[in-house]
């Protein structure tokens, strides 16, 4: 949940823009009803102070993905995705490799 | 562990490994004999069930205080914590040291290329830029330029008219309560649709019939008598842009949502051959190729759900601008050769037939009128086309999916990977006449619209609350 507007959210995901995406985030927003059902990890989102938003939100960003889901394509993506640069993870991977 | 088996890893770069074993290099409990013998896993899997183990990334301390019932999570030397589910089904962590056996598997495979070498990339940088140029340059082009015209426009149109023109407008594409109250709009409505809930979308892809087929017929004809040179047509081309060409791209997305059903009384429009006239006439003239929506948005994206066979996906590789770029650029093979060839894949040959066939139309139609008139042909078809393929449908398939909170293992789950946004879309600088923001113009809750595919935004909302 992120209290802003589609425009401004696309711009800010386009370009990894982590420190508005962290103004913005509402960890466990409730829509104002106290028995809404948050989850465990927004209850702890909720007590993170904004460089750790920002850090975590920068962490969402990285491939979701290990070998169990994409199999080979870690080794030989296709064109273009083999132009990208490389996440973490995957940097870690290549060198098991 | 021999220094053989070592050796050959290289060799076998193009076969699978588990990640059980990677999780052995990782946490330095395997070896590299280990890692190469379990070789079993096919590629790209369906299977997206929570797995056993994922790997989290992070150097945080702020990732503490943990959920209730998790071991916390601590970061390895490779800033990369590893979980594995023990037997009562709770997180526990899998190790965080490393041994020889780790540095070994580094130092033999440190000297391969990780990502594309310098020589490479500077190769596709020429290509990197010619894609990120288009996209600036598209989107000033649709954003500023047709926008603001097609906004001054109906400016002039509104006040010429009192205010009528809006209000009209107002009833027209989004009346209160979801349905006319003028008499023919409600008759044809109710003539052609299912589903009363079903006029916003209606009204809006009447809205884009008329104002395509007016625009084409119009280029064409100023374009054969050689009326207004460039400037007149150019004219036309930016209010389209900035009016029609924003407008019902979600209600033809709609469309194909309805029309996946196999009874006829869930679909968008009574009669098919105007459900086909949508897909394969309304898409293409609107920039899409036919069946876009159909053939990848339902039938992929939607059935894949995000998850590694979904050729829409974002969620495998790192999220940044140059990698967005990248997959600007792998749209035009997305749309044209992935899809099709997904199909194929899983059985479907009649649908990519179909959505071969449709494109080879569709594309010679562009080509064809780019042959007659290059004006013309760039004005009714390059532009839209390259527009919608490089900017509007590649940011939205992009950021739609980009943030992923894979923490709970399911990374393929719309409700880790997408998002809702509490404001609306700002629309004060829309053209008047569309700033009433009916139902298809707001994209705020996109985790809604894959729990609730068919619902519209008016729809979603209430299953948001539920």
């Amino acid at each position: 949940m992120f209290d802003t507007d589609y425009i401004s959210f696309t711009d800010a995901v386009i370009f990894r823009n982590t420190k508005k995406l962290a103004q913005w985030w509402r960890p466990g927003y409730d829509f104002g009803n106290s028995e809404y059902k948050v989850s465990s990890f927004a209850e702890a989102d909720k007590k993170l102070d904004m460089a750790g938003r920002e850090k975590l939100l920068d962490s969402f960003f990285h491939a979701a993905y290990d070998l169990d889901d994409m199999g080979e394509w870690i080794y030989a993506p296709s064109f273009p995705f083999n132009m990208m640069d490389l996440g973490p993870m995957q940097k870690q991977v290549q060198s098991t490799l | 562990m021999t220094s053989s088996r070592i050796e050959e890893a290289p060799t076998r770069t193009r076969k699978p490994v588990s990640s059980a074993s990677v999780r052995e290099a990782y946490t330095g409990t395997g070896t590299c004999n280990m890692k190469v013998e379990n070789d079993e896993l096919g590629a790209r899997t369906k299977n997206h069930e929570p797995r056993s183990a994922k790997i989290k990334f992070d150097s945080l301390e702020h990732f503490s205080p943990e959920p209730e019932g998790n071991e916390i999570y601590t970061q390895s030397i490779l800033s990369t914590s590893i979980m594995k589910s023990n037997n009562k089904g709770t997180i526990a962590e899998a190790s965080t040291t490393t041994n020889t056996s780790q540095d070994v598997c580094n130092s033999v495979h440190s000297k391969r290329p990780r990502g594309p070498s310098t020589l490479v990339k500077m190769a596709w940088m020429p290509i990197w830029t010619m894609f990120a140029t288009w996209y600036f340059v598209s989107k000033i082009w649709m954003g500023i330029v047709g926008i603001k015209w097609a906004a001054m426009v109906c400016y002039v149109i509104d006040s010429a008219t009192g205010g009528a023109y809006e209000r009209m407008m107002m009833e027209f594409l989004n009346p209160i309560g979801g349905e006319p109250k003028v008499q023919w709009l409600k008759t044809l409505s109710e003539a052609v649709l299912n589903k009363k809930e079903n006029y916003v979308h209606f009204a809006a892809i009447l809205l884009i019939a008329i104002g395509d087929f007016s625009y084409w017929g119009a280029m064409l004809y100023l374009r054969s008598k050689d009326i207004g040179g460039l400037m007149l047509p150019l004219m036309l081309h930016c209010f389209w842009m900035g009016f029609f060409f924003i407008s019902g791209v979600n209600d033809l997305h709609y469309v194909a949502h309805k029309r996946i059903s196999n009874n006829q009384n869930n679909h968008m429009f009574k009669y098919d051959i105007l459900n086909s006239f949508c897909m394969y006439v309304m898409e293409p003239m609107h920039g899409f190729i036919p069946l876009f929506w159909f053939g990848h948005h339902v039938k992929i994206h939607h059935k894949e759900s995000n998850g590694p066979d979904d050729i829409q996906g974002v969620t495998f590789f790192e999220r940044n601008f140059f990698n967005f770029v990248c997959f600007v650029a792998d749209i035009p093979l997305q749309w044209y050769v992935r899809g099709p060839l997904h199909h194929v894949r899983n059985g479907d040959t009649a649908m990519a037939i179909r959505m071969v066939l449709a494109w080879c139309v569709s594309l010679s139609v562009g080509i064809s009128l780019t042959m007659w008139d290059s004006t013309a042909g760039v004005l009714l078809f390059w532009i839209p086309h390259l527009t919608r393929t490089l900017m509007f449908n590649a940011s939205n398939e992009y950021m739609q999916h980009a943030l992923v909170d894979g923490r709970d293992g399911k990374p393929h789950d719309p409700a880790n990977n997408s998002f809702l946004l509490l404001k609306p879309m700002p629309r004060l600088n829309f053209a008047r006449g569309l700033r009433s923001m009916p139902d298809n113009m707001e994209e705020r809750w996109h985790a809604v619209h894959h729990a609730f595919p068919h619902a519209g935004m008016v729809r979603q909302v209430s299953g948001m609350n539920a």
